[in-house]
C-alpha cells in the first residue's frame, strides 16, 4: 500500500532514446553492464520509497565493492550528477527519493555479513544486509542485533544507520545510534574514511555519532561495525485491552511511574486493531478502544515481578482484560500483527500517510484527543499504531490518493499534528527522518542559528551538496547546494 | 592584583559583573594549570553573558578555555596560550525535571552530585558514575571529557543518555541540537560531536538527559583470581550468560590497596560484579555467578551489601583522583580495546611498569573494554619521566595492535612532551575540517584534544 503524491509527478518518464548512451557505457565500464539500470521502465522502480514523494533517477547502479562506490562517486562528481544511496527503499520520509534526479547507488549487491565476532560482541556488515538477517545469523549463538524496525524483514543496515532507526524493542536498549560503533564512509568527493571501531570511546570527535541519523546527506556508508547483544533468558508478552483510549494512555504513564522499563510498550487504537485483525488474525479484539502490547524480558525472577506490576497497573486503569501470551506461537502472532500494521491499512483504505511525531510520554492521551479532533476537522480517518513507551506516535491518516483535494487535507492535517507535538515539547520525527517530507517543518524545532551550524557540518562532508540534495534542510536553506543535473537527457 | 591594561578586559567586567571576573588567576595552579596563566577567569551567570563574552573574545583574538569546577584541568593535552578561562560553575541548576517522563534538563555547570541528589528524591538517577563526582565534577565537564564509569556496561555512557544540548560556538552563537524527548531524529546529532570534544567545538550551556529508576535492590559479588587469564575466562563466561551484571570491573591487588578495599587485596586480580534489580533476581545472580565460574580458577568469593558495597564502588569510581594524590608523577593511561584484548593490556601494563621500576594499579571495565592504568614511581623522589613515557608507549602500541586505542589522560607536562606522535586514523582530516568549520580561528581550547585538533 503506497500512497503517492498525485500532483508531484516531478519527472515524466522520457522516451528511452533520450538517454545519453555514452554516459551509460561509461558507468557500465566502471561497475559492469549488469549493474547499471537506465531504461525508463527500470528506473520507475526507484522513484519512490515508503513515503508519498516520488522522483525519477537518471540511472541506478549496484556496486559490489567500496572501490566501485568510489569510482561511481568520482564519475558523478566529474559529470556533475547528484548521487544518492538507497537501501531497501522502505524509508518513510522520502530519504531515498532522488529529488533532482541523478545517480542512485543501490546496495543490493553489498549484503555480506563480513565478520561475526562473538567474543567481542561485534559484527561487521555491508550496508545492504537486511536488518533481520543479521539477528538471524547470530541467534543460534544466543545473540541479536537490538534495533528492530517493524520493516526489519526488508530494510537494510545502511538505511537504518542513515535514519537512526528505532523499533518496538528500542525502548529499553536504545536505537540504532546506540548500537553502531564504526563506519566506513565514502564522501561525495571520493574520499574514504573509517570512523570509530570495534572498541568504545574512539579518541577525537565522534564522527560515527554524527553520521548515524544524517539521512544519507553526509556520506555513503559502505560498512558498519555494530554491537551484538546477548538474548535474554526469558520473555513475557502481555496484551492489555481497554475500553477507553485515555485509560490505555494513563497506563503507559503508570508503568513508568512504577519504575518499570519494559523491552517494548506499543499501543494500537480501534481503527488500527480492525485493520490489523483483518490482515493478520492475531486475536486482537476489534471492539476495544485501544490495546497495549507490552513485553518484558530478562531473568525469570525480574520478569515475574514486572509482569505482576504491569498487570496491576493495567487493572488500576480499568483494563478490560490482561492477557499473557501462553506460547511462543501466540507471542509471534501478536508481534506479526503489530509489525505488519502499516501494511494492514490496505484492508481499510486505499492509501495512508504516516506521521512520526514525538511527545513527552506523559502527554499521550491529550495528544491522541487532539489527533482525533484534527481528523474530524479535516474529515479524515486516522488510525494510531505507535511506540507508546517512548512517546513516538504514528498517526496513520487514511485517504485515497486519486482524490487530490483529500490529499491536500491529509498534508495539512499531518502538519497540524506535528506542530502540536512540537508545541508540547516534542519533535517532528522520532525515527523516520526529516527527509524531503518534513524539511519545511524544521524551523518549528530549530532556529536559524541551529540550522546554520548543521549546514556548516554538512558542508564539511558534502561540500557542494551533491549527495542526497534537498533533504532535511528547509528549501530556503540549501546550505551550499549546487545545481546539479536534473535530468540525464537535459545535460547533453 | 595585576593592573588591568586592556579595554577588552575591562569590558569583561561590564558583561559579567565585578564579582565574576578574576584577573589574578593564580588559583588555577592549585587545580593543576600547567601553561602560562590566562589574563582572566570569568564565570558568566547567563547564556547571554556567555555569548557576549565569546563575541568579545573573538574581537580581542583571545584563546578561550572553557571549564566547569576545575576538577580535570590537567586531563588531556596542554593548551597553548590561553587568554581567558570561562567557568560555567554559575550556570548551575535544574531547568526542567519531569520524573514521569524520565527526562531532566540541567545547566552545564551543575554538579553531577547535586543533580543525582535531586533525582534520588524521586527514586531516579543519572547513572554516570564518573570520577571526580565527589570533588565537584560538573555536567559540562563530564560531557566534554566523555567520562564514564562502571555502570556503562548496562546504561552506556554520556552519548547514550544525552538527548539534547544547547551550546555556544566560538563566535558567540547560541545553538542547540536534539531536544527534550527521548526519541528524536530531527537534524544532525551535534550532541554526539560535543561529547568528548574537550570543549574544542563549543561550550555546552545545558543538556537534557534520559534518567532511570533506582534499582530496588543491589548486591556485589567479589571473585578473586590468581591470574588475569583466569579472570578473563570467568568474565567471558559471565558475559556469555544471561546473568550479565550491571557492572563488571577487574581490579588488580595494587588498585585494591590504593582504594583501601581489603576484600580485593588478597588475590592478584578480582572481578567485581554489581547486580541490580528486584530482590529475588539479585539473590539468584549472586548465588549463580560463583557457580558459573567455578572451573575458571576462582580462588575466593564474597558478597557485599549495603554500606560496604557502596564504599567499594565509590572507591572504584574515584580511583583516578586517589591515584593522582598518591604522587605528583601519577600518569593515567586509558585503554579502549575489544573485550578479548583487556587481559593483554592489563598484563602488558603490569610488565612494562615492572620493567621500568614503576608502580601500576589497574581498574578495567571488563565488560566494556575500558582499561585505566594508574602509573607512578616505585620510589619516592624518583624522577622517571622518560620511563613513564616509555611505559605509556608500550601500552598504546599494545592497544593499537589489536584495533584499539590508548590515550594518556593524566600525566605531567614533562611526560607529555616526551610522548610520541599520535597515530591518527584516515578520518582525522575530517575532524580537522569539523573543527575549522565551527571554530575557524582556533579560539576554543587549542591543543587540548587528542591529536592537537
Ligand atoms: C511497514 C514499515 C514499517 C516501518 N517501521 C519502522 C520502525 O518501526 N522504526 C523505524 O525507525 N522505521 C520504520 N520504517 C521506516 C524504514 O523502514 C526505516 O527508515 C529503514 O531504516 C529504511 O531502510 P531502507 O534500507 O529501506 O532505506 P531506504 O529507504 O532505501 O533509505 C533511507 C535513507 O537511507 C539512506 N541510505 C540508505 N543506504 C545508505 C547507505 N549505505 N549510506 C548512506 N545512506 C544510506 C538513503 O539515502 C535514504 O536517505 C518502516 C517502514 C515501513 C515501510
Amino acid at each position: 500500500m503506497r500512497a503517492r503524491r498525485g500532483q508531484s509527478q516531478l519527472h515524466k518518464v522520457e522516451s528511452g532514446d533520450d538517454l545519453d548512451s555514452r554516459r551509460v557505457s561509461e558507468l557500465k565500464n566502471i561497475i559492469g553492464s549488469q549493474a547499471v539500470l537506465h531504461a525508463p521502465e527500470d528506473l520507475m522502480l526507484y522513484e519512490y520509497d515508503g513515503s508519498v514523494d516520488r522522483a525519477l533517477p537518471d540511472a541506478v547502479v549496484f556496486p559490489s565493492t567500496t572501490e566501485e562506490v568510489v569510482s561511481t562517486v568520482c564519475w558523478a562528481r566529474e559529470k556533475n550528477f547528484a548521487i544518492l544511496a538507497r537501501g531497501a527503499g522502505t524509508g518513510l520520509s522520502g530519504g531515498s527519493v532522488p529529488v533532482n534526479g541523478g545517480v542512485v547507488i543501490g546496495f543490493s549487491r553489498m549484503k555480506k555479513i563480513v565478520e561475526i565476532d562473538l567474543a567481542n560482541q561485534r559484527a561487521v556488515v555491508q550496508p545492504g544486509v537486511v536488518n533481520l538477517d543479521l539477528s538471524l545469523a547470530v541467534a543460534k549463538s544466543g545473540y541479536y542485533y537490538v534495533p528492530d524496525p517493524s520493516s526489519q524483514k526488508a530494510c537494510t543496515i545502511g538505511g537504518n544507520v542513515a535514519e537512526n532507526s528505532g523499533g518496538p524493542h528500542t525502548l529499553a536498549y536504545g536505537v540504532t545510534t546506540n548500537h553502531v560503533l564504526g563506519l566506513e564512509v565514502v564522501l561525495p568527493d571520493g574520499e574514504v574514511i573509517h570512523t570509530g571501531g570495534k572498541p568504545l570511546d574512539c579518541p577525537g570527535y565522534d564522527l560515527t555519532g554524527l553520521i548515524v541519523g544524517s539521512e544519507g546527506t553526509l556520506g555513503i556508508v559502505t560498512q558498519a561495525i555494530v554491537k551484538l547483544t546477548r538474548l535474554p533468558e526469558a520473555v513475557q508478552t502481555i496484551l492489555a485491552i481497554f475500553n477507553s483510549v485515555d485509560d490505555a494512555a494513563d497506563t503507559v504513564a503508570e508503568i513508568t511511574a512504577r519504575a518499570i522499563t519494559p523491552a517494548a510498550l506499543e499501543m494500537m487504537d480501534q481503527l488500527a486493531l480492525q485493520a490489523v485483525e483483518a490482515a493478520t488474525h492475531a486475536g486482537y479484539p476489534c471492539d476495544a478502544a485501544a490495546v497495549l502490547l507490552i513485553e518484558v524480558e530478562g531473568l525469570r525472577e525480574a520478569i515475574e515481578v514486572q509482569t505482576e506490576e504491569i498487570r496491576d497497573a493495567c487493572k488500576h486503569h480499568a483494563a478490560r482484560e490482561v492477557r499473557v501470551a501462553q506460547s511462543e506461537v501466540e507471542r509471534q502472532l501478536l508481534w506479526a500483527g503489530r509489525k505488519n500494521a502499516f501494511g494492514a491499512m490496505g484492508r481499510i483504505a486505499k492509501s495512508f500517510y504516516v506521521q512520526d511525531g514525538v511527545i513527552p510520554r506523559t502527554r499521550i492521551s491529550e495528544t491522541l484527543r487532539f489527533i482525533g479532533q484534527v481528523g474530524e476537522k479535516y474529515d479524515l480517518r486516522i488510525a494510531n499504531v505507535f511506540h507508546a513507551g517512548d512517546g513516538n506516535l504514528h498517526p496513520l491518516i487514511l485517504f485515497d490518493i486519486r482524490d487530490h483535494e483529500q490529499y491536500r487535507r491529509v498534508l495539512q492535517a499531518g502538519a497540524e499534528i506535528l506542530a502540536y507535538c512540537v508545541s508540547i515539547g516534542g519533535s517532528i520525527t522520532g525515527e523516520h527522518g526529516v527527509g524531503m517530507e518534513k524539511s519545511d517543518l524544521m524551523p518549528l524545532l530549530f532556529t536559524e542559528n541551529d540550522l546554520t551550524i548543521m549546514g556548516k557540518l554538512k558542508s564539511v562532508f558534502n561540500r557542494d551538496g551533491r549527495l542526497n540534495p534537498s533533504k532535511i534542510f528547509p528549501t530556503s536553506k540549501g546550505c551550499g547546494e549546487i545545481q546539479v543535473g536534473k535530468q540525464w537527457a537535459a545535460r547533453t | 592584583m595585576r593592573v588591568i591594561q586592556s579595554a577588552g578586559l575591562r569590558e569583561l567586567y561590564d558583561i559579567a559583573g565585578s564579582e565574576h571576573v578574576i584577573y589574578d588567576a593564580e588559583f588555577l595552579r592549585q587545580h593543576g594549570w600547567e601553561g602560562e596563566l590566562p589574563k582572566a577567569c570569568v564565570t558568566p551567570s547567563t547564556e547571554e553573558q556567555l555569548c557576549e563574552i565569546m563575541r568579545l573574545a573573538q574581537a580581542e583574538k583571545w584563546k578561550v578555555a572553557p571549564a566547569g569546577n576545575f576538577t580535570k584541568v590537567r586531563l588531556g593535552g596542554v593548551t597553548e596560550g590561553i587568554d581567558l578561562v570561562i567557568s560555567l560553575r554559575c550556570l548551575n541548576g535544574i531547568i526542567e525535571y519531569q520524573p514521569a517522563d524520565l527526562t531532566v534538563t540541567v545547566e552545564a555547570g551543575t554538579r553531577l552530585s547535586a543533580l543525582n541528589a535531586a533525582l534520588a528524591k524521586e527514586r531516579q538517577m543519572l547513572p554516570l558514575d564518573v570520577p571526580f563526582t565527589a570533588t565537584g565534577a560538573t555536567i559540562g565537564g563530564v560531557m566534554a571529557t566523555n567520562s564514564s564509569g562502571p555502570r556503562r556496561l548496562s546504561y552506556g555512557s554520556v552519548r547514550d543518555m544525552a538527548i539534547g544540548a544547547r551550546f555556544v560556538t566560538a563566535d558567540g552563537t547560541l545553538a542547540k541540537s536534539g531536544g527534550k524527548v527521548v526519541k528524536n531524529v530531527a537534524g544532525y546529532d551535534i550532541v554526539k560531536l560535543l561529547i568528548g570534544s574537550y570543549g574544542t567545538l563549543g561550550i555546552v550551556t545545558s543538556a537534557t538527559f534520559k534518567v532511570f529508576p533506582l534499582p530496588p535492590a543491589t548486591a556485589t559479588v567479589v571473585m578473586g583470581f590468581a591470574t588475569v587469564v583466569d579472570a578473563m575466562k570467568a568474565r567471558d563466561r559471565i558475559l556469555n550468560s544471561p546473568l550479565i551484571p550491571q557492572s563488571l570491573d577487574l581490579v588488580d591487588a595494587a588498585a585494591a590497596e590504593l582504594m583501601g578495599q581489603g576484600i580485593a587485596t588478597e588475590s592478584a586480580y578480582s572481578l567485581l560484579a554489581a547486580v541490580a534489580g528486584p530482590p529475588l533476581m539479585v539473590e539468584r545472580v549472586c548465588r549463580e555467578l560463583p557457580e558459573l565460574v567455578r572451573f575458571d580458577g576462582v580462588r575466593s568469593v564474597s558478597e557485599l551489601n549495603g554500606e560496604a558495597e557502596r564504599t567499594l564502588w565509590n572507591a572504584v569510581q574515584e580511583i583516578t583522583p586517589l591515584a593522582l594524590e598518591r604522587s605528583r608523577q601519577t600518569t593515567v593511561v586509558k585503554g579502549s580495546v575489544v573485550l578479548s584484548n583487556v587481559g593483554n593490556i592489563v598484563a602488558r601494563a603490569r610488565d612494562a611498569a615492572a620493567q621500568h621500576e614503576l608502580q601500576v594499579a589497574t581498574v578495567a571495565r571488563a565488560g566494556s573494554g575500558t582499561v585505566y592504568c594508574h602509573i607512578w614511581p616505585a620510589r619516592d623522589g624518583d624522577a622517571p619521566a622518560e620511563r613513564i613515557a616509555n611505559t605509556c608507549e608500550i601500552i598504546v602500541r599494545e592497544a593499537e595492535q589489536h584495533g584499539g586505542w590508548a590515550t594518556i589522560e593524566w600525566t605531567t607536562a614533562e611526560v607529555k612532551s616526551r610522548l610520541p606522535q599520535w597515530n591518527v586514523g584516515d578520518d582525522f582530516a575530517v575532524m580537522q575540517r569539523v573543527k575549522h568549520e565551527l571554530d575557524p580561528e582556533g579560539v576554543l581550547n587549542p591543543g587540548r584534544l587528542f591529536g592537537k585538533i
